[in-house]
């Protein structure tokens, strides 16, 4: 009789296991928002744009290859993100999950109005992603994300992670995932900084007259400035500073460069400056971070005194003069050269952020070390005294490789060597 | 009474060991930071050096009645009444302690990994994983706990190595905190948080003598403070205090954050896997401990009746606080506040009235 009961039990257990999780829900009752657009609202508080794969092929194509998948935008206005997502439910057949989400764009506008109600507000929800990436772009957000279409892939995720690796290759912007944005937000060593997006009209690119006397950089541009034709209607360009949650101004890309140095960040970049010894003539490096920066604060009578000295390496990429500088004699000149150019973006980028009074550079986190209680240390309040900060910076640069030649000899015309 | 088996000083660590450090992962460090700041990594330590100086008593208390666990200990040394009265409180303690860290479970659980399914379902899982647990006996979960530990362990110590890349040494700054008179204070109140060593006292008698015990508990309570130490450490050098203070479990949010290129990120599977395994053997533990005492102070010599009426109690006790905040603010606070009461400072006073007694001639304890 027992041995009835236990396998009436056990087949009864069996039996419930065959119907799953109730509560489970298949991949296919899923609809994954690839970036959400946050702008500021008009119908209600905010204006929130979703971008999702329709995961509806074109078609097969002549050869059997599957045509590109599309993807399709709907904006909602909204008090908050979730109640955003519900009323999108209402006109879509699957659940909207952004726990692949990757972009987080912002307007300008909203981002200089403040963005702590809704950066606080969204993090609550387990499926967004801290590793998100926080975006702002000029201009609205919901274009972006409808305009977000790259041309080399349809591979969406894929491109989004290309786009922010970038960086790492150009160093013309940062990268801030939404735990660093929020933690910066909130901390007190440092401000928060994320990466500026723009559509670029292409009207910077003119198709005549001359190029400027004086040297211009390859990074003095913002974000929608850069003097191109053609690809992504929207470049990543510059960075967008922060007080606390209000975006208060903007670094174009050198002077993104230079915060990258200051934070330890920079990976590598081709940095190019004007020939030392002839003005007119152009010398690019393949610069890299040799080591993380030295900073040091002291204090003195209050007054905080910030000492950084920056590593750098390069290879020469590029040399548009006949001088010899890859020898010992000359190399020394180049370099000094360099140093003093790198200095002046980084004192210039330095002051600008005097100017608006946000340390975004983190040196708010060696002045702590001065403190030995938080009452001590919030009660000085890095963040409003980092106007008074006394700034000395200091750039060591070593040429290490001349790339393929090891001499450049001049040109022969028909009237001999070209000077 | 009840016969509990036999089981080595290997396996009493791992038992203790997983009991003390589920913390970890629970919302203890966000509670801890909010106190004391940057600190918790070391005021975890002086918890643990507080904790050993407790259970150094409560190995003085053991050594003076030579085979007998806390409940016949402290019916010797404070008469049947008196005795009872600490047994029963010492019982409440552990069967509060089976409700409320199986609801705090339940809650990480809905909030993180389960929010469709009923808490009733996350509790009732729990709660009959560990009835069937104490059906098996402890001999099964001392074992279990053993065989669990290593992997349990590799696991955390991968996820603070991958954790490295993200230190920040600047984080620890400033270096005492909301004050060293704080962290000193809360250290030595938050000892509670390795209360769990009291469950060497309940099982004395499964271990083989004194000697053993002593050897457990010591080497238990300094490796579990290693272990929560380096885990507030690692924390501590990923997120500032502002962040760590406002995440509910930072552990997860840890593995959750990880990434090293666009394949290997977001390992939280590999945390959940290590949570629940802990925390349902940690369950287990607790509620075979209030069961034990149950039985050794009614005189039961089988276990197995109480199970499910102490499970039935248990999970009542889990759907009592209305909400996450309450369960956290009150009862998870309260039994970390008040634990050392039960947990410590009634062993205490079993041993100091044991040792007035020895003086007149009253007491039977034997050193």
């Amino acid at each position: 009789m027992r041995r009835l009961v236990s396998v009436v039990l056990l087949f009864v257990f069996i039996i419930s296991l065959l119907t799953a999780c109730w509560d489970a829900r298949e991949i296919d009752e899923w609809s994954y928002v690839y970036i959400i657009g946050v702008d500021k609202g008009v119908g209600n508080a905010l204006r929130f744009t979703f971008q999702l794969p329709s995961l509806k092929h074109q078609g097969v194509e002549a050869g059997g290859q599957l045509g590109e998948t599309s993807q399709y935008t709907t904006s909602i206005d909204a008090p908050t993100m979730y109640a955003g997502v519900n009323i999108a439910e209402s006109f879509t057949s699957r659940r909207l999950n952004y726990m692949h989400t990757k972009y987080i764009v912002i307007s300008e506008e909203l981002a200089r109005e403040g963005v702590e109600r809704f950066i606080n507000g969204m993090i609550r929800s387990r499926q967004i992603r801290r590793i998100a990436h926080i975006i702002i772009v000029k201009g609205k957000a919901s274009k972006f994300v409808e305009e977000f279409k790259p041309l080399l892939t349809s591979a969406i995720s894929k491109a989004q992670e290309g786009f922010m690796d970038m960086h790492w290759d150009t160093g013309f912007f940062i990268d801030t995932s939404y735990q660093d944005f929020i933690r910066d937000m909130k901390n007190t060593y440092k401000m928060p900084a994320a990466p500026l997006t723009a559509f670029n009209d292409f009207s910077n690119y003119r198709t005549s007259g001359n190029p400027p006397k004086e040297f211009k950089s390859e990074g003095d541009y913002y974000a929608g400035e850069l003097p191109r034709s053609g690809g992504n209607k929207f470049e990543f360009f510059g960075t967008a500073l922060f007080d606390g949650d209000k975006m208060v101004g903007e670094l174009n890309g050198d002077e993104s460069r230079a915060l990258l140095m200051l934070r330890g960040e920079f990976k590598s970049g081709s940095i190019a400056m004007a020939d030392p010894k002839n003005k007119e003539l152009r010398i690019a490096f393949d610069t890299k971070a040799q080591k993380k920066p030295y900073i040091k604060v002291n204090f003195h009578e209050g007054k905080p005194f910030v000492n950084v000295k920056i590593f750098l390496e390069g290879d020469i990429q590029n040399l548009q003069s006949t001088e010899e500088y890859e020898n010992l004699e000359l190399k020394p000149v180049l370099e000094e050269a360099f140093k003093v150019y790198i200095k002046g973006v980084i004192d210039k980028t330095i002051d600008k952020c005097k100017e608006l009074n946000v340390d975004v550079f983190g040196f708010g986190e060696k002045a702590a070390k001065h403190f030995l209680t938080i009452q001590e240390w919030e009660e000085y309040n890095w963040l409003s005294r980092f106007k008074d900060a006394e700034v000395n910076t200091e750039v060591e640069f070593t040429i290490r490789r001349t790339g393929t030649l090891l001499k450049t000899n001049p040109t022969r015309t028909a009237e001999g060597e070209k000077k | 009474m009840i016969k509990e088996g036999k089981f080595g000083v290997h396996e009493a660590v791992c038992l203790v060991i997983i009991a003390i450090c589920n913390k970890i992962f629970s919302t203890t460090p966000g509670y801890v930071t909010r106190t004391v700041g940057t600190t918790a990594w070391y005021m975890t330590l002086i918890s643990c050096i507080t904790a050993i100086a407790f259970f150094t008593l409560i190995y003085l208390l053991l050594k003076c009645f030579p085979g007998k666990n806390i409940v016949e200990i402290y019916d010797a040394s404070l008469g049947r009444v008196v005795g009872f009265v600490f047994s029963f409180l010492l019982m409440v303690s552990f069967l509060l302690s089976v409700g409320i860290y199986a609801r705090e479970f339940t809650e990480i659980m809905k909030t993180y990994a389960l929010p469709a399914t009923p808490p009733s379902v996350i509790i009732g899982t729990l709660i009959f994983t560990a009835s069937v647990a104490v059906f098996l006996g402890l001999e099964t979960i001392a074992r279990v706990a053993k065989l669990a530990l290593y992997p349990a362990l590799l696991g955390y110590f991968l996820i603070l190595v991958f954790s490295s890349e993200y230190f920040k040494l600047h984080n620890l700054f400033p270096i005492l905190g909301y004050g060293l008179d704080k962290t000193v204070f809360t250290g030595i109140l938050r000892a509670s948080a390795y209360d769990e060593v009291t469950i060497l006292a309940v099982f004395a008698g499964s271990l083989q003598g004194a000697a053993h015990i002593k050897k457990a508990g010591y080497t238990s309570l300094l490796l579990s403070g290693f272990i929560i130490s380096l885990g507030l450490l690692c924390f501590s050098l990923v997120f500032e205090y502002t962040s760590i203070q406002e995440i509910t479990i930072i552990a997860y949010i840890l593995t959750r954050g990880l990434k090293y290129g666009t394949f290997f990120q977001r390992l939280d599977p590999i945390f959940l896997l290590l949570w629940i395994i802990t925390t349902t053997i940690y369950i287990s533990i607790l509620l075979y401990t209030t069961v034990s005492i149950y039985c050794k102070l009614f005189r039961l010599q089988d276990a197995r009746p109480v199970a499910v009426p102490m499970a039935v109690l248990a999970v009542s006790i889990a759907i009592i606080p209305k909400d996450f905040s309450s369960v956290l603010s009150v009862y998870v606070e309260g039994i970390r506040t008040y634990g050392n009461i039960t947990f410590f400072i009634m062993p205490v006073i079993a041993l100091i009235v044991a040792v007035i007694r020895k003086k007149k001639g009253e007491s039977e304890c034997a050193d």
